[in-house]
């Protein structure tokens, strides 16, 4: 069953000079699949990431989530398709550093006006899967990068999301921090079966997916599938990113 | 967390950045709620009495056209504070709606942080409102020896309609805040922080159309001085200076920048091009509060120096030239006993006077006649030349009051003849000129004629006996014993009444000085409400600077020269406006001193010096406790 169907999608900025972003960009994403785009910068992959979770808006083509069209929609039924379709995870992690760990995490159910009971269980069982039961009550900032991401990942999971998206999610951290955080998404995506689409130019970070699609100008350039072993598929993203040029400096540094 | 909550959290643990926009709000309900315990004070109802009836009106009409403007800037502030602050938090808003909030709920927890806020703003601003209030109006009272101050009162009616007016207007703020956030461009919200600001920009025809708004806006201001005093004639006035002062500060200011900057000399030398780039942003950011604060400054400014020459001890002696004032009417036996007894009395005291007799015929129409020796003995006393009247047939018109003097002054308004209808004939006359000495008697036209022409139309007549003296202002005393004496001669079939100026002026200078307090406590709030603009402007940019300046600082920017590019900035910041409200209020006191014959210049510059003392003492402050606040992150 596919949850992500984009077809033939464009997007053009209208500024002083109309520059085209995407061109013709078609993409499919199973059920339970853990998917990466990669590509240098400026190669459009955040455009087509903020068009699929809706932030932004397409200059034509379809986008198909979960059988439903979210760009058709009104707003407010919008806003009801992200709290109950979509999860979001953000490099600089958006936490409401007004609110404790726990409130971040519940803020998907609040708007939804989930009951109190549910939402304590539901808060229960995502902080011991992600082992940050210890700080819930914790402001956003007495905790540290890897615990932020980790709070982000709850909330986007907490409402049983049909597609989480994640823009850079290890940006922001330390190469343990970013290992960790990546071995709890795969480990999500196998064990809740959660399909995830992943942006990020972290050839480290992208062998965690299923599948890594390249896009370069905008365009489709094309995509490897992890085999057997994780390494290998290190090393073919890494000879991918070094034809696409740009990237060598990036990763002569990442060891695995 | 219900939403409710999480509304309600969202505000109290962000105190930081709440409390700027909540204290902003504060302060407006608390001016206006001032402004309103005056208003409805119930010692201030009814027309204000004074000693001039040109200051009464004018000083109803300042009333008047100052409770809209209170209003309307109180409306302004919030908006103002409200949008600031609605702006810093963009990102905010964005996440909240990728975590799937509704538009509507958006909305919906935008009402309720602003009416949680507004009511809380509403409570507080009354309550220090009545505190401070009471304690103002008992300062003050003290401070000008007013016997009858304005007593403290528990004011229903003035929290009713600060309540009410505040409820309505949060109540529009909400909703049309709701609106300053494009809900619809996610995308928008989301890169707001880091997007980089466009360069200001201004347009040359609304600059010069500034200065064209305010140019008529003074020529106003002179056409209602010397030609119209009409209530909608300064409302235009007002009008038309007030979005001129708008425009001079969005669009001319930016575009005297641009300018500058065009000029590479000046720009890549030293610190200028630090002052000169983020001057053109912060007059941009700041355009509209600069412009409040000048009207505001403006407006306190002319409110106060009104006020002040209102107190000058020389006004009562203009309306009324005469220290005393004894009137007979019809045949009165006591008059010549009377006269030796009040010379007698002041000659006693030690005073130096003259005094002269007057007859005033009485004509049909209700005009007086007055003899040309009468005036000329009243010219004589108060030190003006004697007139001639060569023709018969030529008459002078007399003044009864400083207003009908200014009047007589412009030449325009002396009409070239008159008909005097006395008894059963009517002449017809031409009037030369008009006298310059006022003759103050029951009837509000006099008219000098002839000795010859009096004497053959004596009709009705009154007398009045008129003294001079020296240094009035001490003679209470005097005053005081001749009323007693008057007061042992019964009722005569005439009737005779006496009238001393010390004790005019002695009661007029507590109504007066009502007037004053009032203006002076109003003109105090506008002012401290311009200065708290700019403090909370200040609060809202000072995370944003901070960074800005420890960005620099790595870069190589002394701190010397830190403090320099700050100060160069603060100096335009805090006088700028100021000049402004100085020139604006300098042609307002010129415009004033065509209405009234005392001078205002010294009231003026009294006030414009205390003014800028206070603004440099502020400057000072603010400019220190800023760069404390800089330096502690460098």
């Amino acid at each position: 069953m596919e949850i992500v169907n984009v077809r033939d999608l464009c997007k053009v900025y209208k500024e002083k000079v109309a520059y085209e972003a995407l061109t013709n960009i078609d993409l499919t994403i199973a059920k339970g699949e853990f998917v990466g785009i990669m590509g240098p910068s400026g190669s459009g992959k955040t455009t087509l990431l903020n068009i699929i979770s809706t932030i932004d808006a397409p200059t034509s083509g379809d986008v198909r989530i979960n059988g439903q069209y979210p760009h058709d929609l009104f707003p407010e039924q919008l806003a009801a398709f992200r709290r109950k379709e979509l999860g979001f995870v953000f490099q600089s992690f958006n936490l409401l550093n007004t609110l404790t760990v726990e409130e971040n995490i519940l803020l998907p159910l609040t708007l939804e006006g989930i009951p109190l009971k549910e939402m304590d269980i539901k808060v229960k069982a995502i902080a011991q899967k992600l082992g940050i039961s210890d700080i819930l009550q914790k402001r956003t900032y007495e905790i540290s990068g890897g615990q932020a991401q980790r709070t982000a990942i709850a909330r986007a999971l907490i409402h049983d999301p049909k597609l989480v998206l994640a823009d850079e999610p290890t940006g922001n951290l330390d190469s343990k921090a970013a290992r960790d955080v990546m071995e709890l998404m795969a480990h999500l995506n196998r064990t809740e079966q959660t399909t995830m689409m992943l942006v990020t130019h972290d050839a480290m970070a992208a062998s965690y997916c299923n599948r890594v699609v390249f896009i370069k100008d905008g365009k489709f350039h094309n995509e490897i599938e992890c085999g057997e072993s994780r390494e290998e598929f290190y090393q073919k993203i890494i000879h991918v990113l070094s034809l696409l040029g740009g990237y060598r400096h990036d990763v002569s540094s990442i060891r695995v | 967390m219900t939403f409710r909550q999480f509304a309600f959290r969202n505000i109290v643990r962000n105190k930081r950045v709440y409390v700027a926009h909540f204290l902003s709000s504060s302060f407006s309900v608390m001016i206006f709620f001032i402004y309103a315990l005056l208003l409805f004070h119930p010692n201030l109802q009814g027309e204000l009495a004074s000693t001039s009836i040109t200051i009464s009106q004018l000083g109803m009409m300042a009333m008047e056209v100052s409770q809209y403007i209170i209003f309307t800037f109180s409306f302004f502030f919030c908006m103002y504070s409200v949008s600031a602050f609605l702006k810093a938090r963009k990102r905010e808003f964005g996440i909240l709606m990728v975590q799937g909030m509704s538009p509507k709920q958006l909305h919906q927890l935008l009402f309720m942080e602003n009416m949680m806020i507004g009511l809380a703003s509403i409570i507080v601003g009354i309550l220090t409102g009545v505190v401070l209030s009471k304690l103002i109006l008992l300062v003050s009272a003290s401070v000008l020896f007013i016997r009858n101050g304005l007593p403290f009162y528990i004011p229903w009616q003035a929290i009713s309609l600060t309540a009410l007016a505040f409820i309505v207007m949060f109540l529009v703020v909400s909703l049309l805040t709701s609106r300053l956030v494009k809900t619809n461009q996610l995308i928008e919200l989301i890169r707001s922080a880091d997007k980089p600001k466009p360069e200001p920009k201004a347009s040359v025809w609304l600059a010069l159309l500034s200065i064209v708004l305010i140019v008529a806006g003074y020529a106003t201001v002179f056409y209602f001085a010397l030609k119209e005093q009409s209530p909608y004639i300064l409302l235009a006035c007002v009008t038309l200076t007030v979005i001129g002062t708008y425009f001079l500060f969005t669009q001319l200011s930016v575009y005297v920048l641009r300018l500058l900057r065009a000029r590479r000399g000046l720009l890549l030398r030293k610190t200028n091009l630090l002052v000169l780039s983020e001057l053109g942003y912060r007059m941009r950011d700041n355009a509209v509060m600069f412009f409040m604060v000048s009207v505001v400054t403006a407006v306190s400014f002319t409110g106060i120096g009104t006020s002040f020459a209102l107190l000058n001890p020389g006004l009562a002696a203009m309306e009324k030239p005469y220290a005393f004032t004894y009137n007979s009417l019809g045949n009165n036996p006591y008059e010549e006993e009377h006269w030796k007894m009040i010379e007698n009395e002041l000659g006693r005291a030690g005073f130096e006077y003259e005094s002269a007799k007057i007859e005033v015929t009485h004509t049909n129409n209700g005009e007086g006649l007055l003899t040309l020796s009468d005036y000329n003995s009243l010219a004589g006393m108060l030190g003006y030349p004697p007139e001639t009247l060569s023709d018969p047939n030529e008459v002078l018109l007399a003044p009864t009051t400083v207003f009908q003097q200014t009047q007589f002054n412009k030449k325009a308004m002396l009409p070239e003849t008159v008909t005097i209808d006395v008894r059963d004939s009517k002449y017809d006359m031409k009037v030369k000129t008009a006298g310059a000495a006022i003759v103050d008697t029951y009837v509000e036209k006099v008219i000098v004629v002839p000795d010859e022409l009096a004497e053959r139309a004596k009709f009705e007549s009154t007398e009045h006996i008129k003294f001079v003296v020296k240094d009035w202002e001490y003679t209470q005393e005097v005053a005081r014993k001749i009323e007693a004496n008057l007061e042992e001669y019964p009722d005569a079939k005439g009737g005779f009444y006496f009238e001393s100026l010390v004790t005019h002026w002695l009661t007029s200078k507590q109504e007066n000085g009502i007037i004053l307090m009032v203006s002076v406590l109003i003109g105090i709030v506008f002012f401290t409400f311009a200065a708290s603009f700019l403090y909370f402007r200040l609060y809202t940019d000072l995370e944003r600077d901070r960074q800005h300046y420890n960005m620099i600082a790595k870069v190589g920017l002394s701190r010397k020269e830190m403090k320099r590019v700050v100060t160069a900035q603060f100096v335009l910041m805090f006088f700028l406006p100021f000049l402004v409200a100085v020139v604006h209020s300098s042609v307002a006191f010129m415009a004033l001193q065509q209405l009234v014959s005392y001078s205002v210049l010294q009231a003026s510059i009294l006030i414009f010096i205390t003014f800028a003392v206070v603004q440099f003492i502020y400057f000072i402050g603010i400019r220190w406790r800023y760069l404390h606040n800089l330096m502690r992150a460098m």
